[in-house]
Parts: structure tokens; sequence; C-alpha cells
């Protein structure tokens, strides 16, 4: 296994300059240290665990340490990569120039306003911890794909923000209210409300678009920057209203949970006869306007997570994958009601709409319910998803109209057959998509999901070549609008723009005017030139 | 920059003669400057059909320095954002022929319409199918839908307002570079046809990719693009809808209940009127206002509960039964009528566009308006200050109308003052317009936040945020990089 060691070196008068600003403590070069960054398997194309080892790591503790940061890495042509709870390469040195900065101690809940629904958070606070002091509270909030031990900031500001509650809680992006972000510039931009209004009014953080043009559109898009448009230091996201208790007792880790399943909580697995009859029944359940939680996790998955070692022997048996597939056709569905009576529409509204589409409601059994809903409303088991192959991977997942998504889920399952074939990831049975309807059906989404072991040179070489078609399918049967094909950044962009608006001239030029030199890391995001 | 005559050549040839304009007449209905300012008749105005028409005219003002000002909403226009500058020659970019709706669509809940699309067209063919659109609260029978939500005009039903680009979704622009640009899910791959194709529908309001310029172009008056058409969501018709009332002497209490329901998402249209506001919405002659808002108690809450495909009667029971147990928690009643007027009555009337006169000039013949975003709890500060301010003026705190619109699904609000007046008394409309005046400043001063900086609002708006001028600068720099349109708005 290599290594890909730095070439370059930091100079002395930055990192005096450095060391001057954050304290000797705040500020590292040693090569052990700076390794802790680089081993960053998940979310690459490139075979192998290793990405760029940073020249340096920062530690500020405050918006003003991160623009000294960005300012000094300005002087000194330093590029620079911001990194909060991370979950992937996109998180680390996309080249060998970049400094650190990695915001851990900047960690600080920093206002809950309960009437107005917001709480400002700065970048290393992390999902499990602003839930748990929001239920005390009343109050749940929207926790993305990756789980609870993950910064809602980084997501919302950087990256994607897909979640199991999309269908009451949105995605990360349109959970916005409020945003501190120190431009590539070193200049700090507020955006909305939090920069604009008076200091003496009570609520300052609740909206953040204007006044007039909305920056936010600058921000980021469907994807965030991933580090390639400065750094955000703070942000205010959106309270949901939660209908559960507002203490849990809580006995047991992950998949040994033993929790009290609500009454007004009910935890179901809904299923159907074929793809057509899913996709139609969830059209309905968006427009009855129920639901607190809705996805399909596959057999697969839930296998891949729960059973590893069963998955893999699976193949060996034809009858039993087809059993497992004729189960393919389902989404899990959870209610959270807020009276005796929501319980009862949401209830029957979703036991008609499946039976209408000639599925099934199949209610979770005891003690399995109690697992379900606690790691379900706290997210927790998205690590669990590394324990069939080491690492996976996700393509399409570019969020359209629910058929669209149908359509990706399908075609992904195409093309991941003839690399199953070629065992260049684990037999999945090919269908596994993760897929789930946004704000009452407004819109959907789908990934197909890829078991992979990064540390076997075959497979990791196959990566590229499987988010490749992906990407060439992907705008053949137009789907979805690129999804994570982007996150391959540089090129793709160039292969995707001319078919998509020529957006990548477009945020190009955003790029350059607002980082002229390059040095806000882009490996994620795009190149100014 | 060409002289007026270069600029007119130009532009004849972009549209074709027919959708070229320099009758004075015609030119005439552009002129109005709003309540309190003369108007400026601009050099010319172009009718365009379509959006390479609309591309063209961008690329004749490129060559030609003339300054565009795109109108969607038809006369009698209120100019809050599209002014015509006295010292630069304008030309008026009316988009009110491009009036198409492009596609609407049952299964995905969306219309693709064009800027000359007006609610009422819109609401018709959307009852057609089982659906209805979303409207702000009673607007003019002339004002343009795309206009509207660009303008973030706030609509009526806070639970499907998740977030402030709602309900509008995907945009078509020409950006100042005559280059013609699709936000969201319509940027591709493929054409809209193709899209449709594979079962996309234009739905995802986000990007492409890692920008979101749909943000941009919304809120800017006309200073970044000119839209050519929008995806906007649509929501299904209710199968039965009742409309209520609650009111109550202290609006705080009613404010309480409306952060419950908001939280819990109860309620479809939902909002907050002063009893003046309210007798201008039932009727429609002067006296009869008059009496009516003396006879009302001072602040009203108006919800709908409604009920859809399935289970609608259980679904309406649920929500009145939760709703009544908030209310009842306040010490609040929930009724069915105020005064005789049928809540039922009144969510029909939410459905349409407001019949003329338009209601916010019912009392008097016209009104001057200061609105903003705020919290629901803020809203008492503001209404204190500016009661205080009438009272300053001289002008008649009980004609003022006062209208409360959460949005973000109840994490702020739209606060709205409507300031009466009668043109045609001089003293009348002094006396409205220093209130106008000095209310902006004030308000600021108190925390308002102008999301909607037209006029004199945008200094005040952007004096507090260097930061964010100079980011919107550069941004316009890189959309409109020869400055063609609306010169003189915003920040710009």
């Amino acid at each position: 296994m290599t290594f890909p060691i730095s070439t370059k070196t930091i100079p002395d008068e930055a990192v005096s300059r450095f060391r001057e600003a954050l304290g000797d403590e705040n500020f590292s070069t040693d090569p052990v240290i700076c390794d802790g960054y680089a081993m960053q398997p998940f979310h690459k194309t490139e075979p192998g665990c290793w990405i760029n080892r940073p020249l340096a790591v920062t530690l500020p503790s405050s918006t003003e340490e991160v623009q000294a940061i960005v300012k000094i890495c300005i002087q000194h042509g330093l590029r620079y990569k911001a990194h909060s709870t991370g979950w992937g390469a996109h998180g680390g040195a996309g080249y060998d120039n970049v400094v650190q900065i990695d915001l851990r101690r900047m960690n600080k809940i920093l206002e809950w306003d309960e009437k107005n629904r917001y709480v400002v958070v700065e970048p290393y606070v992390n999902c499990a911890e602003i839930q748990a002091e929001a239920m005390k509270r009343g109050f749940n909030i929207h926790i993305h794909g990756a789980g609870s031990v993950c910064s809602p900031l980084a997501n919302a500001t950087s990256h994607c923000g897909m979640g199991w509650s999309g269908i009451s809680t949105s995605t990360s992006s349109r959970n916005i209210l409020g945003v501190e972000w120190v431009l590539p510039s070193g200049e700090v931009l507020k955006l909305g409300t939090c920069g604009s209004i008076s200091e003496s009014a009570g609520s300052r953080w609740f909206s953040a678009d204007g006044p007039g043009p909305s920056m936010r559109g600058i921000m980021r898009g469907w994807a965030g920057a991933d580090g390639g448009l400065g750094v955000f230091t703070k942000m205010s996201m959106k309270l949901f209203h939660w209908a559960g208790p507002k203490e849990t007792a809580v006995k047991g880790r992950l998949q040994d949970l033993v929790v009290e399943k609500p009454d007004n909580f009910r935890i179901t697995l809904c299923a159907f006869p074929d793809a057509r009859s899913y996709a139609d029944a969830l059209f309905k359940v968006g427009e009855a306007e129920i639901g607190f939680l809705q996805c399909k996790n596959s057999v697969a998955l839930m296998l891949g997570a729960m059973m590893p070692r069963m998955l893999r022997k699976i193949h060996a048996s034809m009858n039993v994958k087809k059993i497992l597939d004729a189960c393919r056709h389902q989404f899990m569905f959870t209610i959270a009601a807020t009276s005796d009576l929501d319980y009862q529409y949401q209830s029957q509204c979703l036991e008609k709409i499946v039976d209408d589409h000639g599925g099934i409601v199949l209610d979770a059994p005891a003690p399995l319910h109690s697992l379900m809903y606690w790691s379900f409303v706290r997210v927790s088991l998205p690590p669990v998803v590394f324990r069939m192959g080491g690492n996976f991977f996700s393509t399409f997942g570019g969020d359209e109209a629910f058929d669209n998504c149908m359509e990706q889920a399908r075609i992904g399952e195409e093309i991941k057959r003839q690399f199953i074939a070629s065992k260049a990831c684990f037999d999945d049975l090919a269908d596994n998509p993760w897929a789930l309807i946004y704000e009452n059906g407004l819109f959907g989404h789908s990934e197909e999901l890829w078991f992979y072991d990064h540390r076997d040179p075959e497979m990791g070489r196959q990566v590229d070549d499987y988010a490749k078609a992906c990407a060439d399918a992907t705008l053949e049967h137009t789907l979805g609008g690129g999804g994570f094909a982007f996150f391959k950044g540089g090129e793709v962009h160039d292969i995707l723009g001319p078919a998509m608006s020529n957006y990548h001239i477009w945020q190009r030029r955003i790029k350059k005017a607002l980082d002229p030199n390059d040095l806000s890391d882009s490996k994620f995001y795009i190149s100014s030139d | 920059m060409k002289n007026g005559m270069q600029i007119k050549t130009a532009l004849k040839i972009a549209v074709g003669p027919d959708r070229f304009h320099e009758n004075p007449d015609k030119l005439s209905e552009y002129a109005h400057g709003g309540a309190f300012v003369a108007g400026q008749t601009p050099l010319c105005a172009v009718e365009p059909k379509t959006t390479d028409q609309v591309a063209a005219v961008v690329r004749a003002a490129v060559e030609t320095g003339a300054n565009l000002i795109p109108c969607s909403s038809g006369s009698p226009r209120s100019q809050r954002g599209c002014r015509v500058p006295a010292d630069i020659p304008s030309v008026v970019v009316d988009m009110g022929k491009m009036d198409r709706i492009n596609r609407i669509n049952r299964r995905n809940k969306v219309a693709i319409v064009e800027p000359g699309v007006r609610f009422g067209t819109l609401q018709a063919e959307a009852k057609k199918l089982g659906m209805k659109a979303l409207l702000p609260l009673l607007p003019r029978a002339s004002k343009s839908v795309v206009a509207a939500y660009l303008e973030r005009e706030p609509i009526t039903i806070p639970k499907y307002h998740w977030d402030m680009t709602d309900p509008m979704l995907c945009v078509e622009t020409i950006f100042g570079t005559g280059d013609m640009f699709r936000t969201g899910g319509a940027a591709g791959p493929g054409s809209l046809e193709e899209q449709w194709k594979s079962g996309a529908s234009q739905k995802n309001p986000m990007g492409p990719a890692q920008t979101d310029l749909v943000r941009v172009i919304q809120g800017a008056q006309g200073t970044m693009g000119i839209v050519t058409w929008s995806s906007v969501k649509l929501e299904v018709l209710p199968a039965i809808r009742k409309g209520y009332f609650v009111t109550s002497p202290r609006i705080e209490t009613l404010i309480d209940l409306a952060y419950a329901m908001t939280q819990r998402r109860l309620g479809d249209e939902l909002f907050l009127l002063n009893a003046q506001a309210m007798a201008g919405i039932l009727e429609k002659d002067k006296a009869k206002i008059e009496g009516l808002a003396k006879k009302l108690p001072p602040w009203i809450l108006f919800y709908c509960v409604a009920g859809y495909e399935i289970f609608p009667e259980l679904r309406v029971r649920q929500q009145e039964r939760d709703i009544a147990a908030l209310a009842n928690k306040l010490d609040l009643k929930t009724v069915p009528d105020l005064n005789g007027a049928r809540g039922d009555s009144l969510a029909r009337m939410l459905d349409e566009p407001s019949p003329e006169p338009w209601w916010k000039d019912r009392l008097k013949g016209a009104h001057a308006e200061v609105f903003f975003l705020t919290t629901m709890d803020g809203v008492p500060v503001f209404l204190e200050a500016m009661g205080e301010l009438a009272d300053a003026h001289g002008y008649p705190a009980e004609d003022m109308g006062v209208y409360v619109q959460p949005v973000q699904q109840g994490r702020n609000c739209h606060l709205e003052f409507m300031l009466p007046f009668d043109p045609k008394d001089a003293d009348d409309k002094k006396r409205a317009q220093d209130l106008f005046d000095e209310a902006g400043k004030v308000m600021f001063e108190k925390g308002a936040f102008f999301s909607r900086p037209y006029g004199p609002w945008a200094e005040l708006a952007y004096s507090r945020c260097p930061d964010t001028v100079a980011a919107i600068k550069t941004v316009k720099d890189i959309l409109d990089p020869h400055h063609v349109f609306n010169q003189g708005r915003i920040c710009l």
C-alpha cells in the first residue's frame, strides 16, 4: 500500500504565523498527526484508503482564527481544507499542498430559539448532541444519511443532505436559516437575517435569504462545495416538532438496543408486488401528507448491515435469492402521531393506500420494533453499512420526481449486475437502492449502494469504472441531474456541464471570482480554470 | 452606449416590429412610479413571445447599452421593483405575452408557466385536474404567478412553505450575456421532453450541481436575469375544506396559537389580520368596510382545515379537534362565522385573485404598504411602534390594515402594514407618505428584515451588511457582466 506523501513543504514564516495565531498546541506538521487525516477510504474512486497527507493541521477555536488561517494561506499560496466530523475523502486534502483546518474546537450549541424553531450551532456539534437537547425541548432535527455522529453544519453547508426522515424534515440544505461563512478572501459573509438585522432584535437567525438576491445560491446547490468555497463557522438550522417523549430510557447499544416504543409511533414495512405499485403508493402517501419517516432500505442493505456473513453466503442459493428478490419492492414507514385521531388518520391512510396497491403492511414485531424505532429516530445505524465489505460507494442519487428515481434504481441495478459478475463488488442481489421522498413527495431520492472492500486491489480498481458507467448512464437516460457523479470533481463537470445548461461555466466563474488563486481545496468542487 | 434610435432599431430587429412599442399611450402604461414616486416613461417597450426573442433582446441591449426592465404583471402595476429610472435610456421588457402553461402534471403536482400566466388562469387549469395553485393573499387579477414567486410574495398556506424559494421550483432564465440557463432539475441532462420521458418533472428546486442560481434570481428585482418560465408546485385540491375564525383583543394570544399550529403543521391556509384588513376583504364599499371594522374584534386568526383524497372526513375531524384543543389551552374558541361572514366562504375567496377594486385599495382608493420579515413573537413590538408613528403623523391608526402571514412553516412571518389614502386628497396622501417614509427607518431599527428591499428600503437593508453587498456585486458581474438589467435597483 503506498502513501501519497507530500512533496511540498510549508514555509517557515507560515509556520511561525500559524503558531502565533493559534498557539503551539493548535498547530502541527507532525507526520503522525497529519496522517490521521489522510486515511479516508470512503467516497473516493481511486483504489486504496489513503488520500493526500496535509502539510499541516490547524485547530482554530473561533471565526477570527479561521479567518487568520485563511489569510496566512493566501499570503503563502497554500491550499486549505475545512474538516469537522468528517466521513470520507471529501473532508480531506485533495492536493499535496493543503493545510487542514480541523474545526473540532468549535463545538458549541450557541443558541436555542424554541418559539421560532431554530438552533444555532458551530461546525463540530454533531446531530446526536443537538437532537438529544432538542428532544428535551419537544423538538427533533433532520439527520442526514451519514448519521447522528456527523456535523449537520458540514452537511448542510457543504455536502448533500438526504436522510431517512426526509418525508417530514426535508433535506439538509433546505433546513438552513442562517450561515456565517469565511469566504476564500478571508472576509466574513453572514447570510440573511443574522448579518443584517439589528443586534437589539430578539431573534436574529431566522431566515437565510436576502436582503434581495440570496447568496445561499452561491454557497451551495443540490450539492455543497465540499470545502471548495471557504469555511463555514456558524449555522442556524430548523427544529421540527417531536411527537415522542422528552426523555427515552435506552438499554444496550446499536443492534442490541432495548427501548420503549411510544404508543403514538407505528413502525411498519410496506411491501408491494411490483415496482409500479410501490411507486404509485408512494405518490399517494405524499398526497395524504402522512408519515414521519419513509425509506427503502433494501433487503441487501439490511442483511449487509445486520448479518453480513449471511448475505455473503446467500448467492450460493438461488432459491433464497429468489425469495429475497420477491421482497424487493418495499419501504419502511414510521408514523409519529400528535393525537389519537392523527394516529387513526395516518394509520388508516397507510393501510388503505398499501391495500389499494396490492401490498401488505407489516408492523415491526416486538422486540424488533424498539430497535427500529430508536435506531431510525437517532439515525445510529449508518456506520454498520461498512460491515459488509469494509467500505461502500454510492452512485446516482440525483434528486427528482420519484418516477425518475425509480429509473435510477432500475438502471443502477442493471449496471451493477455486470460488475457483480466480474466480482468488482459483493453480491448484494443487485437491488440495493436507498430511496425516499422528501417534503410529502415534492421530489425523491435514490442512490445505488455498492458494497466493496477497498483493501482488495481489484475491487478498488473497479470503483472508478463503476462510477464512470453510472455517470454515462445518467447522461444517456437523463437521470436526475448528475447526482453523486459530481463528487469526482474536475473533469466530470466538463462532461456533465454541457448536458446540463452549461452549469460548469457558471460554477467555474463563481469559483474564480471568489477564489481566484484556487486555494480553497476544490478537489470535490470545481477548479477556477 | 448608443443613442436612442440605435437602441430602438436593435430591439425592433430582436423581436420584430409587431412586438416593439414606442407609442406614447402604450408606454405610459409603464410609467407608474409606485405610490409616492413620479413615473418615468421608458424609451420603448418590447413584448417577446419566445425565449429566443428574450435572448435576442438581451444581446441587443449588450450591444447598445440599453437598460432592460423586465415586467410580467399586467396593468395596474405597483412598480415596486421595476421603476423606470429618469437618467438611463430604459426599455421595458414586458413578458405578459409569454402567457402559456407549457405543462401541467397531476402525478407530480407541478406546472410549467410562463411569466404572463396569472393566478386565475393557473388556478382554473389546476382545478380541472384536481389540484390547486398556491396563491398570495388575494392578489390582483393581473398579477403574474412567476413575478409573485420571484418577488417572494408569501403564500397563505404555511405548511407548504418549506423554504424561501417555495412554491417556485426550477426556472429558465436569460442571463446578461444572452445565455439561456435552467436551474434545478430542469437543467438536465436532456431536454424537457426527454426528462419527462424518464420520469423527471422539474421538481427538484436545487442545483444544478453545486450552485443554486434560482436563489440569486429570486428577490433580485430583475437585476440578475429575465425568467422565461418556471415550474411551480401545485397541491391536491381538497375534497372537503372548512374555514374557521379565532378572535382576540390581544394579538399575542393568537400568535401563540399560530405557533402551536404551525409547529404541528395543522391547518392549511393560516394567517392573522386586524379588523380593518379583514373588513377590507369581506366588504367592497367604503362605508361598509368602516362599519364592519368597528364591529369586528381587533385581531382575527383565520385558518382552513382540509381533507384530501383519502379519508377526507377523518382528516378534517382530526384537524378540527386538534386545533380546538390547542385553542382551548389558550382560552380561545374556533368559530365558523364572524359577524355573519362564513369561514367557508372566505376559504373559497382565497382560491382566486381579488375582485376589483383590489381589497387593499377599497377603503380610500389607494394605499402604501410597509412589509418585511420578522418572527411572530416580534410582531407586537412593531405594532406598538407603528401605532406611535401613526399618532405622531396624525394618520388615523384605525385605517391601517395589518396582515401577519407565517412563512417557512411558522419559523418567521411576513408582517405587512397597509396605509390607505385618498390619492385625490393631497393632505391625506402626504400624511400617508410621511408615515411610510419614516416607518421604514423605524421598523428597520427595531429589527425588521427587508428581505424584499424595494425603493428606499434597499439603502436601509444593505447598510448593515456590506459583506452581502460586496457578494451581490460580485455575482452581478458574473451573471450580468454588462449590467443590462434594471440598473439602480437593490444595491446595484
